[in-house]
């Protein structure tokens, strides 16, 4: 168990290995100071380029409704997402040059979008919340329905008839939630 | 085996891998000061890229808790973001994108022209990369100065008052159908009296009540006025994430500009930082980087809401 | 694992590659160690030695422990009578928030880690110093920063927010300072993650020669495992109490009601770093546990991997827990359901601790030295507070417990119960290594059982009145609690004898007490191979480690002056001593 840990974290100023733990992770490097297999220009050129297409990629998407293709609202979100998360990892692969690095590198480089994810067990909190969040003005003449724990779709209820005045008919605003303004 | 005799064998190494590496570019071996505690510079390097990603690991989870909360409340008013987000300019918005992603490959040249130790190319690499943040940054500002006087500085928060100015200025379109962009410049006069917080008090007759709001594009208007007060306070909330982020990550680009600033001195004044080692603008290149996936992932979900 | 009596490499046993061999200084102080190289106050306040700059944060800590003591020494005595005794309920409520944010933020985060890992760390790698010694500086200079800020916002003018600073109230209304505090809460967390940083990157990239993993002490694993959890954690609450700032200054309001933000967010966010704090503060404490434990059982801490690995545990799944904070909020009820269980879990590593402790006590050589008492105690004291965690961990109880004294006790048992008592016995373990002068045994051994009888005594009640409904944070109470409260307040001051008492007489050996020694307790580890005080640079010749850790052997009682085992010396158990 000793030596694996040590080749999968490397092991400190060990390089040749006395037999107890010496790492054999440093046999692809070269031994001149600069370990750090850096890449060309070219590749840098690539990366450019590519990310300039993503950005175009990602204006672009914002033109398009996907979602009278896929029935699903969320899907330009995604793929929105999608398009930067591979932006990111071009930058991180090619400009911060994780793939040249150790694997020690690598691990720390995942590690904060790991915990990212556990961060947004949140969400497991508000998927599933019975009240809505914040402050609810003063709205007597509406009523809530609808999933709650997200913007509260709103339902109009006519106000009940003032003798003497006449009863007012709301409009109704847009419904909350998915449905935004036509597009 | 001895410690000496490790260290020995791994110097040796070092001497025969000088040849088959980019140093041979230029002739120069680069030799960074070996620091007391570390045994030999590959150990000193890796140290400082691992100490590196460990400082961007609570970099990301600084700006990680912030998206964190954008995303709770856009799937908690998604109508709400979806109106707000029409105030933000996206061509304004794309051309910053495109100056950070620029100054991201500007910014790997300057670590290759170090690491081939060209002193002026890297000095003028950083120039450019430094001349990019600054236009990211004067659009920025040119972005505030324009949310604060329309009224969408949640400090002096006034939307009613933001949609009739964005109507005036697009002829009546909304959303992605209003072409152009309508940048405003606070005047002198302005700027030093106090331009930012709280310029539109109820009492300013500017400020346009929530009463007489008339019937805009935005969908979230219509409707009674209680409505327009719930749609007004959620879009300011929306506005209080766009400024947090935003500002946030502005700081980031003015510690960068700083940093990029003090290698150029360094590289001018011929220090051994720059013209024996690389590791210093490496590390600024890689917190740079780290600045431009921040803006990555900043600019779909706060231009680009759809 | 099995223990080696026999050297690989054939050297002999005392020479370790430490400064023993170089120069012998079992006789006295060494000439020149890091103490007395230079002497000017520059030569301390601009040092990048990491031993000078752990003394430079025991110093500050133990102020700030001082500080954080005076208040709650206020706090109990106004809670001596019903109707308060000193202070009207607003100047009450300013004082247990200092005492809260002091402790918490000022002393208990950076007080393992900063001083004992500081001063330790490399030494226990085999480096010469950490991996970043000016980052290190850095780090303590922030913390004095964001201290004295701090501090002057709780002199002048006060918060009343607790150290929670939960919104809206800390946010919106609140008039107190309370966006200068978080300030300098800022800059203290910064200087713990430059120090977490440091720490990381030492372990992962500069450990001695044949140092692997699975040879680290203990306490680096959880030094290791508190560094993980400030990478992570720390950024989190640093964002989030500065938007409570911003909200305040600029009107920025993310967590505002009234704009349909969620205050819950906040304690989300808060909780997201604050309950891994708990561990930050914990953990470092655990790790001195297993050194002490082990030198003073003279055995290997029996399944070391198990407690190695229970500590990165405990920093990962210490993760998922913060949801059991707000059990009485808005949560919803799934989510609280899903975060009850996941508590429960953390109890299991903390569990596997406490046990491989107490099985490594069993049949070892055991020596009832005063670290030893603070490590016993340590035990009992932090399996009370584990346990009545799980108390708070189950939903049903938690509606009737939360809020009330019962929660003060539970995590005092686990803050001053389980880490302060552990950084006691980490001092005493390692002041002759940090000074070159050993304590008098005695006053050590009285004061570590005074602490554990006046500790019991203050907290045990509050479990009762806490029981019985007794709320917390209030100033004034209802009569029929009283009896608790002064039961609770007369254990404040044995509490306060005993941690007196060390101060004294830890002062005292600075100058008058017996010369150490290298290693006066016998321990092996790489920290115990060079002389006391260590010299700047650490070791003479960087050691090449050869041993397996925690290679103790059972010895006789008469073989008390034999420091190092050597491979000659027969192995005897404690059945074959008593016969």
């Amino acid at each position: 168990m000793n030596n694996t840990m040590a080749v999968t974290f490397g092991t400190a100023r060990n390089p040749g290995g006395d037999g107890h733990g010496g790492g054999s992770g440093h046999g692809k490097r070269p031994h001149d100071g600069t370990f750090i297999q850096h890449p060309t220009v070219g590749l840098y050129g690539i990366t450019y380029l590519a990310l300039l297409v993503l950005l175009g990629v990602t204006v672009g998407l914002y033109y398009i409704d996907l979602s009278k293709f896929v029935p699903w609202h969320g899907i330009n979100l995604l793929i929105a997402m999608v398009v930067a998360v591979v932006k990111a990892l071009f930058v991180i692969r090619n400009f911060m040059n994780v793939q040249g690095s150790t694997k020690l590198v690598w691990l720390w480089a995942a590690l904060g979008f790991i915990w990212l994810v556990l961060m947004s067990g949140m969400f497991l909190d508000y998927r599933t919340r019975t009240n809505p969040l914040g402050w609810q003005p003063e709205r007597p003449n509406m009523i809530q329905t609808g999933p709650r724990g997200v913007e509260p779709h709103v339902e109009y209820q006519p106000a009940p008839a003032q003798p003497g005045s006449p009863a007012t008919a709301p409009v109704p605003p847009a419904a909350a939630g998915e449905a935004g303004p036509a597009h | 085996m001895s410690l000496r005799a490790v260290t020995a064998a791994a110097s040796a190494a070092a001497t025969r891998g000088n040849g088959d590496h980019h140093a041979d570019d230029h002739g120069g071996v680069m030799t960074p000061t070996l620091y007391h505690q570390f045994e030999d510079v590959e150990q000193q390097n890796e140290s400082y890229l691992v100490g590196m990603w460990t400082f961007l690991v609570t970099e990301i989870m600084f700006f990680g808790a912030l998206f964190m909360a954008y995303s709770i409340y856009r799937t908690a008013y998604p109508a709400t973001f979806l109106d707000a987000h029409k105030f933000l300019s996206i061509p304004l918005g794309t051309v910053n994108t495109l100056a950070l992603l620029t100054s991201s490959f500007t910014m790997v040249m300057a670590v290759n022209a170090n690491q081939h130790k060209k002193k002026w190319s890297l000095i003028n690499w950083l120039g450019v990369t430094i001349l990019l943040s600054c236009v990211f940054l004067g659009i920025k500002g040119i972005e505030y100065t324009t949310k604060i006087h329309e009224g969408l500085y949640p400090g002096s928060f006034n939307y009613a008052r933001a949609n009739t100015m964005y109507l005036e200025h697009h002829d009546g379109k909304a959303g992605h159908e209003a072409k152009g962009i309508y940048p405003y410049f606070p005047s002198v006069q302005e700027l030093a009296t106090g331009y930012s917080l709280n310029r539109i008090t109820p009492e300013d007759p500017r400020a346009v009540g929530v009463e007489q709001t008339p019937a805009g594009p935005f969908t979230s208007y219509q409707g009674a006025p209680s409505d327009v007060e719930y749609w007004s306070k959620r879009a300011q909330l929306f506005f209080s994430i766009y400024f947090a982020m935003t500002g946030l990550h502005a700081v980031h680009i003015i510690i960068g500009i700083l940093m990029m600033g003090t290698l150029i001195l360094l590289a001018l004044k011929n220090h051994p930082y720059i013209t024996q080692d690389y590791m210093p603008t490496e590390m600024i290149g890689l917190y740079w980087h780290f600045v431009d996936i921040v803006w990555i992932f900043l600019f779909p979900l706060m231009y680009l809401i759809s | 694992m099995s223990v080696s009596a026999f050297d690989p490499t054939g050297e002999p046993w005392p020479d370790r590659g430490g400064g023993n061999a170089a120069e012998p200084v079992e006789v006295g102080i060494p000439r020149v160690n890091y103490l007395n190289a230079d002497h000017t106050i520059k030569s301390w306040l601009l040092t990048t030695d990491h031993k000078r700059i752990g003394i430079l944060y025991l110093i500050s800590i133990s102020v700030m422990f001082l500080l954080g003591g005076l208040s709650a020494a206020i706090v109990r005595l106004q809670l001596t009578a019903p109707s308060g005794l000193l202070l009207s309920a607003e100047a009450y409520n300013k004082m247990f928030s200092s005492h809260g944010i002091i402790m918490v933020f000022l002393f208990l985060v950076p007080s393992i880690p900063a001083t004992l890992g500081n001063f330790l760390l490399p030494l226990m790698v085999g480096a010469r110093d950490l991996a970043f010694p000016r980052l290190n500086l850095m780090s303590w200079y922030l913390f004095i920063a964001g201290g004295l800020l701090t501090l002057g916002a709780l002199t002048f003018g006060g918060v009343e927010t607790g150290w929670t600073f939960y919104t809206p109230y800390s946010s919106i209304y609140s008039n107190s300072n309370v966006a200068l505090a978080i300030v300098g809460i800022f800059l203290a967390g910064f200087s713990s993650i430059a120090t977490a940083v440091n720490f990381i990157v030492t372990i992962h990239k500069m450990r001695a020669p044949g140092l692997t993993w699975f040879r680290l002490p203990l306490f680096i694993w959880a030094m290791y495992a508190t560094s993980l959890i400030i990478i992570l954690g720390t950024p989190v609450v640093a964002i989030t109490l500065l938007l409570v700032v911003v909200e305040r200054v600029f009107h920025i309001g993310i967590f505002s009601p009234e704009l349909g933000g969620d205050p819950v967010l906040f304690q989300h966010m808060f909780w997201f770093y604050s309950h891994p704090a708990v561990y930050i503060m914990i953990l470092p404490s655990m790790g001195i546990i297993s050194e002490v434990i082990a030198a003073n059982s003279k055995k290997r801490v029996f399944g070391y991997t198990f407690v190695a690995f229970s500590s990165v545990a405990i920093a990962v799944f210490g993760f998922l827990v913060w949801g059991h904070h707000m059990f009485a909020t808005t949560q919803s009820m799934y989510a609280s359901m899903v975060f009850s269980v996941l508590s429960f879990l953390v109890a299991i590593p903390s569990a596997v601790k406490v046990f491989n402790w107490t099985a490594t006590v069993y049949k070892g050589s055991v020596e009832f030295s005063a670290t030893m008492i603070y490590a016993l105690g340590f035990l009992g004291l932090f399996t009370i507070g584990g346990l009545t965690g799980l108390y708070l961990a189950s939903l049903a109880t938690d509606i009737h417990l939360t809020a009330t004294y019962f929660i003060v006790a539970h995590f005092h048992y686990i803050m001053v119960g389980g880490a302060v008592t552990g950084y006691l016995a980490g001092l005493h373990f390692w002041w002759p290594k940090m000074t070159g002068r050993l304590y008098p045994e005695f006053w050590a051994k009285l004061s570590a059982i005074i602490l554990f009888v006046g500790f019991n005594l203050t907290f045990f009640p509050q479990f009762v009145a806490g029981y019985v409904g007794m709320p917390r944070r209030y100033a004034f109470y209802a009569p029929e609690y009283q009896i608790w409260q002064v039961l609770s307040s007369a254990g404040a001051s044995v509490l306060a004898v005993g941690m007196l008492i060390p101060v004294i007489y830890l002062l005292w050996s600075l100058k008058y007490g017996k010369i150490a020694g290298a290693n006066p307790w016998g321990a092996v580890g790489l920290e115990w191979t060079t002389s006391s005080p260590p010299p700047t640079t650490n070791f003479h010749e960087v050691p090449v480690v050869t041993w397996e850790a925690y290679e103790y052997h059972p010895i006789h009682d008469d073989d008390k002056d034999l420091t190092i085992p050597s491979p000659t010396a027969p192995e005897v158990t404690a059945e074959e001593r008593k016969a």
